[in-house]
């Protein structure tokens, strides 16, 4: 049904998306300090430099600490409102589902800038604990996405079974649906995982000196060094993201879930 | 309001800001890791400069940094704006400082000169040598790069079009713009930091551009065909000085002093080839590399300089007026 | 589950956490636009007198829709073989967009400062035909180019699910009526795909104009967009009550479009 035209045209996208990312690996190792492609000769120095440079280190360090932050909260939150919102299909509950979504609905840049205004206030600049929340907010929808396929498939029938076999209401929650998410809430933990680790612009703003990122410091240091290094950190990022999406299509096994929601 | 930051105040360190890559490196080697050698204290490099941030810092009482240098243009506005902190001379001992080296309540540092660089493999006849060669587009055609600071493009607009260095203040904004306008779409590259710079002309982005001297060298002593034009080049002193109200001002005066003692000054600039203003440090500086500083006689002559008490108070002001412009 | 105070506490905490800690920085942020001592529309005022503010939405919405028009060429083809393509083909592709997927704005955009910089391949590649160097990196084409490149996996991640919804067996009925691939690709596939694809298109566009990372890194300052204005009034110049509007101007452009967003997403057969 889908034609060669079609497939092909399909083929050279999927390029356009890739190709750029490969052709950065080998930059990343190169011998000289211009930006060429291909690079006139490769070595470790620029990897070697990367990792004796602390505040590389430190960045990769905070991003790490942030995002596993973010994730459990926000994943945390996302769990509390899906199961209000999709568990029993009550009616008017869907009209709030738009409330949840919230932070989709505001470019990014305003909330960066409206976090730097008011963290600067509170004192919350420049510390993980605010990009841990910032992020949190900001991952919630998609913590709520991931988790809502789950939730949906939950079945009522095995908590009426428990119930009636004398199990409290949190035995049932503990034992019963908690299990039953768990696939959901792992592709929510990773998700808001990923979306923090990546995440930039509100990075930019409110990470300020100590709990600068990775994202923050690759940012700033596009124009303050002058060399490829840059395509170092790039190349093992790039690597990080195959790895796990290898990993997570391995375990995803043989059905592939194609999400149904926007 | 209540601020969590404030509530914890770390000692024994020091956040200096920081022009970033070569720049600070020098910086380490020369100034950071003596000064934690004498003193213990540690120092942290903190990168951008800019004078924004030090007003946010003031303005929310939130340090990043401690220490900043900036030309004292930016630094005389930051003084009328009250957000420099006084010189501490209980701390900073005066007999240690050059005759010359208190502006204020700053210590000059080092001369900076942005100068017009070009490729010379693009210009094998010859390359442009004043900035109305650099606005003629059809004698030297080809992509260019300016620093984007708008009193150093209205500054350089006014001598390509004939005024005299002398005659630059009180600088004729109109007339700048106008011939601003000429230029405006044959810059391909406005840049912000050094590091850009150096990388546009040694990639060839672009063929001709203003440039801080010390990375224009430090691309030449790499290898690259480029050029410096000392003729009509911007001499600006970059001077240190603390922000207002940081709780480590104790560490920050210390620091102050430190760096501008000859020789850490001396080892700075030989990594990077500014000139350092403090007369002593050309005893531990060779000959050959003192040539292509801009404190050299003969380039000091031949540059034009500014007026920090006409400009900085205005200087808020052409700073919207040429954003307005840029984005236009 | 759902008893008594449980049931309030479900909802309850999240929604406490976004309002407090996500909805009251953005609307204390916002509400800064209107305590200007000149007036509480002194700085839209501004706004709209300066020519310089219509210059630069203007060329934001511009660039927006170039970067959505590149973007669903780009997405379409993918997605539709995704969906209904051959099934190893259609797992690597869904691969490659998930890769895309994940990784960062800044290494994306870094990977088009080398790809489309002057000693990158696009620039080899020019001279080896004997053309002069194009100027790609730091223009307008650059930016949106980076913006398509981050973009092509939401738009593909969007259309898939609508395009599955595609019943395969009209397809085949088609074909089996002896309609040509053009003809079933006209008659059938567009007209079906339309929710989908205008909900892509919206999505892009609603995404790519308040953009800041990708054009500050491959544009210029000539031509920036508005989410770079934004932040220039911030950092170089602490304008909180501009920035604050401007922010609110972005804001509406976004939501308005947003929700037709959401309408068109609806039929495409997400949840309303």
């Amino acid at each position: 049904m889908v034609g060669p035209l079609a497939i092909l045209l399909a083929i050279l996208a999927a390029a356009f998306l890739i190709l750029p990312q490969l052709i950065v690996v080998p930059v990343g190792f190169s011998t000289s300090p211009s930006l060429q492609f291909p690079p006139p000769g490769y070595s470790m120095e620029l990897m070697r430099r990367l990792f004796d440079d602390p505040g590389w280190a430190q960045a990769f360090y905070n991003s790490l600490v942030i995002g596993i932050g973010a994730s459990i909260l926000g994943t945390c939150l996302a769990l509390a409102a899906g199961l209000w919102l999709y568990r029993h299909r009550k009616m008017g509950r869907r009209n709030f589902e738009a409330l949840f979504f919230l932070p989709v609905f505001v470019p990014t840049i305003v909330s960066a800038v409206a976090y730097y205004f008011v963290f600067g206030q509170l004192g919350l600049n420049g510390s993980r604990v605010g990009l841990i929340i910032a992020h949190a907010s900001l991952g919630l929808p998609i913590g709520l996405l991931a988790l809502k396929p789950t939730i949906l498939r939950l079945d009522p029938t095995l908590d009426k079974a428990a119930e009636s076999c004398g199990a409290s209401s949190f035995q049932i929650f503990r034992w019963v649906t908690l299990p039953a998410l768990r696939p959901g809430i792992l592709v929510a933990g990773l998700f808001g995982f990923l979306h923090s680790f990546d995440e930039t612009v509100v990075a930019v703003f409110i990470a300020g000196r100590d709990a600068e990122t990775l994202p923050k410091k690759m940012f700033e240091s596009i124009r303050l060094e002058t060399d490829p290094i840059i395509a170092t950190v790039s190349s093992l990022l790039f690597g990080g993201v195959l790895a796990a999406c290898l990993l997570y299509a391995a375990l995803a096994g043989r059905r592939m879930q194609i999400s149904t929601s926007p | 309001m209540l601020n969590i930051r404030a509530l914890r105040a770390d000692q024994g360190v020091v956040y200096v800001n920081s022009w970033g890559g070569s720049w600070t490196d020098a910086e380490r080697k020369a100034i950071f890791d003596p000064f934690t050698e004498a003193t213990g204290i540690e120092v942290v490099p903190v990168t951008p400069v800019s004078i924004a941030k030090l007003r946010a810092q003031v303005q929310m009482n939130d340090y990043e940094w401690d220490v900043s240098n900036m030309n004292p243009i930016e630094v005389y506005q930051a003084e009328l704006e009250d957000l420099v902190e006084p010189l501490d001379f209980d701390i900073i001992d005066r007999d240690k400082l050059a005759s010359n080296a208190v502006v204020g309540n700053s210590l000059e540092m080092l001369t900076i000169a942005t100068a017009l660089v070009y490729r010379t493999d693009k210009f094998p006849n010859g390359g442009p040598q004043s900035w109305a060669d650099f606005w003629d587009v059809e004698r030297f055609p080809g992509p260019r790069g300016l620093y984007n600071r708008a009193f150093t493009n209205v500054a350089i607009a006014l001598l390509a079009d004939g005024v005299a260095p002398e005659d630059l203040y009180p600088l004729d904004l109109d007339r700048a713009f106008n011939k601003l306008d000429e230029i405006k779409d044959h810059v391909t590259v406005w840049w912000s930091q050094g590091g850009q710079s150096e990388q546009i002309i040694r990639d060839g982005e672009i063929v001709m551009g203003s440039m801080w001297n010390a990375r224009a060298q430090s691309v030449i002593d790499g290898g690259a065909p480029v050029e410096i034009v000392w003729n009509q080049a911007e001499h600006l002193s970059t001077n240190r000085f603390v922000a207002k109200g940081t709780p480590r001002t104790k560490e920050a005066m210390q620091f102050m002093e430190f760096a501008v003692q000859p020789k850490p000054l001396a080892e700075f600039c030989d990594a990077l080839t500014y000139g350092p203003l403090n007369p002593k440090s050309l005893d531990y500086l060779s000959p050959e590399r003192v040539e292509v500083m801009p404190t050299r006689p003969e380039y000091v002559k031949i540059g034009f300089h500014h007026d920090p008490s006409w400009l900085a108070p205005k200087l808020t002001e052409l700073t919207e007026r040429y954003n307005s412009w840029l984005a236009s | 589950m759902s008893d008594g105070v449980r049931s309030w506490l479900l909802p309850g905490l999240p929604l406490v956490f976004l309002v407090l800690l996500f909805g009251y920085p953005v609307a204390e942020f916002l509400s800064v636009a209107f305590t200007d001592p000149a007036g509480p529309f002194a700085p839209f005022l501004h706004l709209v007198s300066e020519s310089v503010y219509r210059i630069v939405l203007g060329r934001t919405i511009t660039n927006a829709l170039f970067v959505v028009v590149v973007v669903v060429l780009l997405a379409f083809p993918l997605a539709l073989t995704i969906a209904h393509g051959p099934r190893v083909v259609s797992r690597t592709l869904l691969f490659v967009v998930a890769v895309s997927f994940w990784t960062s704005f800044v290494v994306k955009s870094y990977t088009w400062i080398i790809v489309l910089g002057n000693r990158g391949p696009i620039v080899e590649l020019a001279n080896l035909l004997g053309l002069d160097s194009p100027r790609i990196l730091f223009t307008s084409l650059a930016a949106v180019i980076g913006m398509a490149h981050i973009l092509v996996p939401f738009a593909v991640l969007v259309l898939v699910p609508s395009l599955l919804r595609i019943d395969r067996r009209l397809l085949l009925a088609a074909h089996g009526l002896g309609a040509s691939r053009l003809q079933i690709f006209r008659t059938v596939i567009l007209p079906l795909s339309a929710p989908g694809l205008s909900a892509a298109a919206l999505l892009s566009f609603v995404l790519s104009i308040g953009y800041y990372i990708t054009p500050a890194l491959l544009g210029t300052p000539r031509e920036m967009m508005i989410a770079q204005l934004i932040v220039q009034q911030i950092e170089e110049l602490l304008e909180w009550r501009l920035a604050a509007a401007l922010s609110l101007v972005l804001l509406t452009v976004t939501v308005v479009l947003s929700t037709l967003y959401r309408k068109a997403s609806a039929k495409a057969g997400g949840e309303a």
